[in-house]
């Protein structure tokens, strides 16, 4: 029988080239990549981003500083709030202000529900993308706790609006805290019982253990940051430099060892627990008093570099101001994008059938944080704009 | 750490956010931070202040941030790579040289990182 079976020749000097992206089903933002491969062993891998690029950084340099604040809550639609604290944060140390303690408390509460929805989102995506629909499928309705506090406290799933220069926008009265205290609750409970699960299934073990090992030198040669610096053994958290309320809080930073897919993994999920315990202390502590202070429309010239630690690792700002109401620069580097150089290093050396589970599962990616930066397409000396757009847009479909 | 960081320039600015130093050899700026085991670069910004390039270099000991500022000249800037030292620094060299037309000797490359091929050159200059 095995006889009639055509042979193909398989010569391993040849290698294929692959492209995945712009548009894949595997990848859930446009992003590039290029694998090498010799036959299913992946040797170089090249990555190419861009395909989001805004131009939120010239675009942030045109409006006042309390029009800002709303278009870095716009980067990104996961770690929105993230983005706000470090950009109302530089403004606040270039006026010298401190806020209330009740507003830092708030911030605080926000920023670590962010990183529970966010958390859950990549541990349901790495289910879906590892075979293991269940997981995604539980993690996901339990996700849905934590996207419906949000919308009770902002009126919004997304971009939550909650900080504004000087403080908040919104009290948490004390019905809603005793929510937040409830959920946290059950999302606790729900986490210990998906640690259970993705330590002993042999699905995730399979495809995560010893896949994208990303070494503790190589971390600390491409400045690796957030999760993916924490699982190869780096313990570099920003939280630790007690911005906000965490100065008053304790809390372990999660560290593995290994720094394979299945490391990040736990490194994830015990964050999940961490942060619920973060949210709770503050829910139990949240002092009394004012949420905001009124800070003046001009910002003393200066600059400043803030960071925070988003979901996905250290988010850092630069912000200059020459003494007007708008800023003179405004620099945001994010964490996906310190992460694109450990990539490659992931990559080569495993399969092709792991890009997925690598690029997803172990970098946790969010492409529309790396790209920022609207260029508008320049046709000899016009600069097309929004209204320009549009009726082409009309022309064109109507 | 101070009198460290003294050494390496004008140390004109020092607060909660971290060290402001304007250097004026870079290079040898890096070879001290070297030494002092940093080995984090965290962002690199460019900053046209209309007179000249400030390029700032953010590196990152015991969780504090080192900000290393240069000034470049505005015609034809041009300044060495550093991905030598710190190999976490290309794609920031990448984008400064995008962003505001740096020549960066040593990490060339002709395909732009975010902008597309028909955008606008050197959009942040002004």
């Amino acid at each position: 029988m095995d006889d009639k079976i055509p042979k193909c020749n398989v010569n391993s000097d040849i290698s294929n080239s692959i492209p995945i992206g712009p548009q894949h089903p595997a990848l859930l933002e446009p992003e590039y990549f290029n694998i090498r491969l010799d036959g299913e062993t992946i040797i170089d891998a090249d990555i190419n981003v861009g395909y989001l690029h805004r131009g939120i950084e010239a675009a942030l340099e045109k409006k006042d500083y309390v029009q800002s604040v709303f278009l870095t809550e716009r980067i990104c639609g996961i770690c929105s709030s993230h983005h706000t604290i470090a950009y109302c944060g530089a403004i606040e140390l270039l006026h010298g202000a401190e806020i209330p303690m009740r507003a830092k408390y708030i911030r605080t509460i926000i920023a670590e529900l962010e990183r529970i929805h966010s958390h859950m989102l990549w541990l349901g995506v790495v289910g879906y993308e590892i075979g293991l629909d269940t997981l995604f499928q539980l993690v996901w309705r339990d996700r849905e706790h934590v996207m419906d506090l949000l919308e009770k406290i902002s009126g919004n799933r997304v971009n939550y609006a909650m900080n504004k220069i000087g403080g908040v926008r919104r009290d948490l009265d004390p019905k809603i805290l005793s929510e937040i205290s409830k959920t946290m609750d059950i999302i606790k409970k729900q986490v210990i019982h998906y640690i259970d699960i993705v330590s002993k299934d042999n699905i995730v073990i399979l495809r995560t253990k010893d896949i994208g090992i990303l070494s503790k030198e190589d971390a600390k040669k491409y400045s690796a940051v957030g999760p993916v610096a924490r699982a190869s053994g780096i313990k570099y958290d920003v939280r630790d430099t007690g911005y906000e309320a965490y100065k008053y809080i304790r809390f372990d930073v999660i560290t593995e060892t290994k720094g394979d897919v299945f490391s990040k993994v736990v490194v994830r999920a015990k964050e999940l627990i961490v942060s619920s315990d973060i949210v709770k202390h503050c829910v139990k502590h949240i002092p009394k008093g004012d949420i905001y202070i009124k800070l003046p429309l001009i910002v003393p010239s200066g600059e400043v570099v803030t960071r925070v630690e988003a979901p996905r690792g250290e988010l850092i700002y630069y912000v200059k101001s020459d003494g007007t109401n708008k800023p003179a620069r405004v620099k945001i580097r994010t964490p996906t994008y310190a992460n694109l150089l450990s990539v490659k290093t992931m990559l080569i050396g495993h399969d092709l059938a792991d890009v997925p589970v690598i690029v997803v599962g172990a970098l946790d990616p969010c492409f529309a944080c790396t790209d920022r930066v609207t260029i508008l397409k320049q046709t000899g000396n016009e600069i097309l704009d929004a209204s320009n757009l549009r009726s082409i847009a009309d022309k064109k479909y109507n | 750490m101070k009198a460290v960081l003294k050494e390496l320039g004008n140390l004109y600015k020092q607060d909660n956010s971290g060290y402001y130093i304007l250097v004026k050899d870079l290079e040898e700026a890096l070879s001290v931070l070297m030494k002092l085991g940093i080995y984090r670069i965290s962002n690199i910004t460019g900053c046209d202040t209309g007179e000249v390039i400030e390029v700032i270099y953010t590196f990152i000991w015991d969780n504090i941030p080192i900000n290393l500022k240069i000034e470049i000249v505005r015609d034809n800037p041009k300044i060495n790579t550093i991905i030598g030292m710190y190999p976490g620094a290309k794609l920031y060299e990448r984008e400064l040289s995008e962003m505001l037309g740096v020549k960066i000797v040593g990490n060339d490359e002709p395909e732009n990182l975010f902008l597309a091929h028909d955008s606008p050159k050197t959009p942040l200059r002004k």
